[in-house]
């Protein structure tokens, strides 16, 4: 061996050494920082997902947009990947009632374009004593009665179809206990031709545990007799159900009851 | 937002769920049972609970409960009866309720309506009536309810006519029954007319009402007489005859005269559509060769126009109920086809894109329709079709029923009628333009040329 080879080999030994004293050092010094600060990884991602939906959430009720803005605020996500639902990211004081605001997006999408000056009365406000804990339904929490529709897409796949004859996969998606009922009660709604004003009636059923309809009623009239005809035939020929109510739905179902609205649009 | 309340008082801040989105499903809490007759835990309960949108009905037609006589005279009774539910039955958007789902003695009610039984019967509506027949006259008198309105009558009416006029007096309540409900005028008491074998290779020329009743004869000559048309007023009947040896157009009065030759041109004279003011006739004329279509007067047969000139046959004519356009069948292409035209001849077109053989067009004289009904082969059978020129849709009216050929609609455009030969037997059927039901057989016998008249003024 040389004295250059030596001479290489003494400076990579050194290089080493230096290279192992920074590295100790570091270590060391991230040792005692860690005890002080969270990681900032976990924090960067509670803070997104938490202001993301709180935006989602807070932007409808002010905008009180119809159906229509919810389909653009769900388009940036596929068509712009890497560019976030930018225009809300307001900071709203976070809150763990974020589990629910997908769905409150949902329903508010799917809302019809008019009358979106009532919603402002009821904008979101999930406290948690308005909360039914009996409700089966509670994990699509809505702000609003009138939410109407559709945007079923939306909505969280908590409910998945139960391959029931009477309701679909949508249906399903939000109590598949709840939607088959009204599936049966819709496959037998049936309408004269001959009527063709339209109108909105209102028909309630009650259930005892085994699914069984006990009482069936209509609640509300619609002035339109035959209308009002087919809904009160309808909740006659309304199928018991197969299975027995759900305990969750027990109170809502069995004692409360459960109402249906029949919209008959004009000239359908 | 509908009003929520309880009896607690309202409920301030309703609770809200989505139970299903597919149809606009949306569940409120706030609103439950609690207006359930009967039901102790509901009425008892919290005042809160679900909605369920639905939006989405099946469509059906209205059930009329139309019962027997109970009151007045029996046979005359028995009549309206059976004619009143045969004429629901075709109105094509009523249909008459089956009565053995109605219960108790029907005879305190009179002309009045326990209202609970017939819905508990599923009825709609109800159809009431008594008949008196005194010195030969007839009056009937006739009740209309809904039983969702109540126990009084929503129409009523008291015809009078002879004795023998049961039938005719029942179509014309029908008729305000259809009117009533759909604002449109039924077609009861309106008659078909249709070619039928006669003796040997004769042919006839029979009129019948619409529901088969009183078929008789309007040609007497021992010949071939085909393609009878009605008349816009109903008052005459143009048709084809070879009384004279060759196929010539003839009009005679519906009830029965001399025929009065009006197209005797040399070679063939057929198939004459009316125009709707009924002063001309779409005839097929072959005096120059090829059958071609021609507007001929209504009085003399004077050629006005002629609309086609081609090398192909032309024929099959029917003028559409506004008189501005003419349909008729070409095989210009090939295999016959239907076609529309101007009534002028100009912008001819070819309409049924479907198959390779369609013909017999008949135009929906329903008002705001453009609209056609014809016959396409199908394999090696015949089916009816109809098809909107607006937005090009067609119907299946038939489907492997036999063979239907040569339709014509009912002059208020809710039924069609048409010539089947099918399991259920061989004459005139008619069905609703919906495609949906059962055709009904009006009357029996080979049949062909079919073509419905006006419903007559009330």
């Amino acid at each position: 061996m040389d004295s250059s080879s030596s001479l290489k080999v003494g400076g990579l030994v050194v290089t080493l050494l230096l290279h192992a004293a920074l590295v100790v050092a570091a270590i060391s010094k991230m040792g005692s920082e860690s005890s002080a600060a969270p990681d900032p990884s976990k924090r960067f991602e509670n803070s997104v997902t938490i202001e993301a939906s709180l935006a989602f959430k807070e932007v409808k009720p002010q905008s009180r947009q119809p159906v229509k803005k919810k389909k653009e605020m769900y388009k940036p996500p596929v068509q712009e990947a890497p560019i976030p639902p930018v225009p809300v990211p307001e900071e709203k004081p976070p809150e763990p009632e974020a589990p629910k605001v997908d769905t409150d997006n949902v329903v508010q999408q799917e809302e019809p374009p008019p009358a979106p000056k009532e919603k402002p009365k009821h904008k979101i406000k999930p406290k948690p004593d308005e909360i039914d804990p009996d409700s089966v339904l509670e994990k699509n929490h809505i702000q609003d009665e009138d939410l109407s529709s559709t945007g079923v897409d939306e909505v969280p796949k908590e409910g998945s179809a139960d391959g029931s004859e009477w309701g679909t996969e949508k249906d399903a998606r939000g109590d598949p206990y709840a939607g088959e009922l009204r599936g049966r009660i819709e496959s037998v709604w049936a309408v004269p031709s001959v009527e063709t004003e339209g109108g909105v009636a209102q028909g309630c059923v009650r259930l005892d545990a085994d699914g069984k309809i006990v009482d069936r009623a209509v609640k509300k009239k619609s002035g339109n007799a035959t209308l009002d005809r087919s809904v009160e035939l309808a909740l006659k020929k309304a199928p018991d159900m197969e299975e027995p109510v759900p305990e969750h739905l027990i109170d809502l179902i069995t004692v409360k009851g459960i109402c249906f609205r029949f919209t008959l649009e004009k000239g359908q | 937002m509908l009003p929520i309340h309880s009896r607690k008082g309202p409920v301030t801040t309703p609770r809200v769920f989505v139970v299903a989105a597919a149809a606009r499903v949306s569940i409120l809490v706030g609103c439950a049972l609690a207006g359930l007759a009967g039901s102790a835990r509901a009425q008892g309960a919290d005042d809160s609970g679900a909605v369920i949108d639905i939006n989405n009905p099946q469509r059906s037609k209205y059930p009329i409960a139309v019962p027997p006589a109970t009151t007045g005279d029996p046979q005359s009774g028995r009549v309206i009866a059976e004619v009143a539910s045969f004429d629901m039955k075709l109105s094509g958007d009523l249909k008459p309720l089956d009565m053995t789902g109605v219960s108790g003695d029907l005879r305190a009610e009179g002309v009045g309506v326990d209202t609970q039984r017939w819905k508990d019967a599923g009825a709609y509506g109800v159809i009431k009536y008594r008949s008196e027949v005194t010195g030969g006259r007839l009056t009937i008198d006739f009740k209309l309810y809904e039983v969702e309105k109540g126990d009084q009558p929503v129409l009523s009416r008291t015809y009078r006519g002879a004795a023998g006029d049961v039938r005719k007096l029942t179509h014309m309540w029908c008729n305000e029954v259809v009117l009533y409900f759909t604002h449109q005028p039924g077609f009861f008491g309106s008659k078909l007319t249709f070619s039928t074998k006669g003796a040997k290779l004769t042919k006839r020329v029979m009129v019948v009402d619409f529901d088969g009743h009183g078929a008789y004869s309007v040609t007497r000559n021992s010949s071939i007489n085909i393609l009878p048309a009605w008349s816009p007023s109903g008052s005459h009947i143009a048709f084809t005859s070879y009384m004279r040896d060759n196929p010539d157009v003839y009009i005679v009065p519906v009830g029965g005269g001399r025929p009065q030759r009006v197209s005797y041109y040399r070679g063939m004279n057929t198939g004459a559509a009316w125009s709707p003011d009924g002063s001309k006739l779409v005839v097929t004329l072959s005096k120059d060769g090829q059958p071609e279509l021609y507007v001929i007067s209504a009085s003399d047969g004077k050629i006005i126009r002629r609309l086609t000139n081609n090398r192909a046959i032309d024929s099959g004519a029917a003028w559409s109920p506004n008189g501005n356009e003419i349909a008729f069948v070409s095989d210009r292409e090939g295999g016959p086809q239907i076609f529309v035209m101007n009534a002028d001849g100009s912008n001819q077109h070819r309409v049924s894109m479907n198959g390779n053989y369609n013909t017999t067009p008949s135009w929906n004289p329903r008002k705001g329709a453009h609209q056609l009904a014809y016959t396409t082969r199908a394999g090696d059978t015949f089916d009816i079709v109809t098809l909107d020129l607006g937005s090009g849709k067609m119907v299946r009216i038939t489907q492997n029923e036999g063979v239907n050929e040569e339709p014509s609609w009912a002059p208020n455009g809710r039924a069609i009628a048409f010539a089947s030969h099918r399991q259920g037997g061989t004459g005139i059927w008619i069905a609703s333009p919906d495609g949906k039901g059962d055709a009904t057989m009006v009357w029996k016998g080979w049949a062909t040329s079919i073509d419905w008249g006006p419903t007559p003024r009330q």
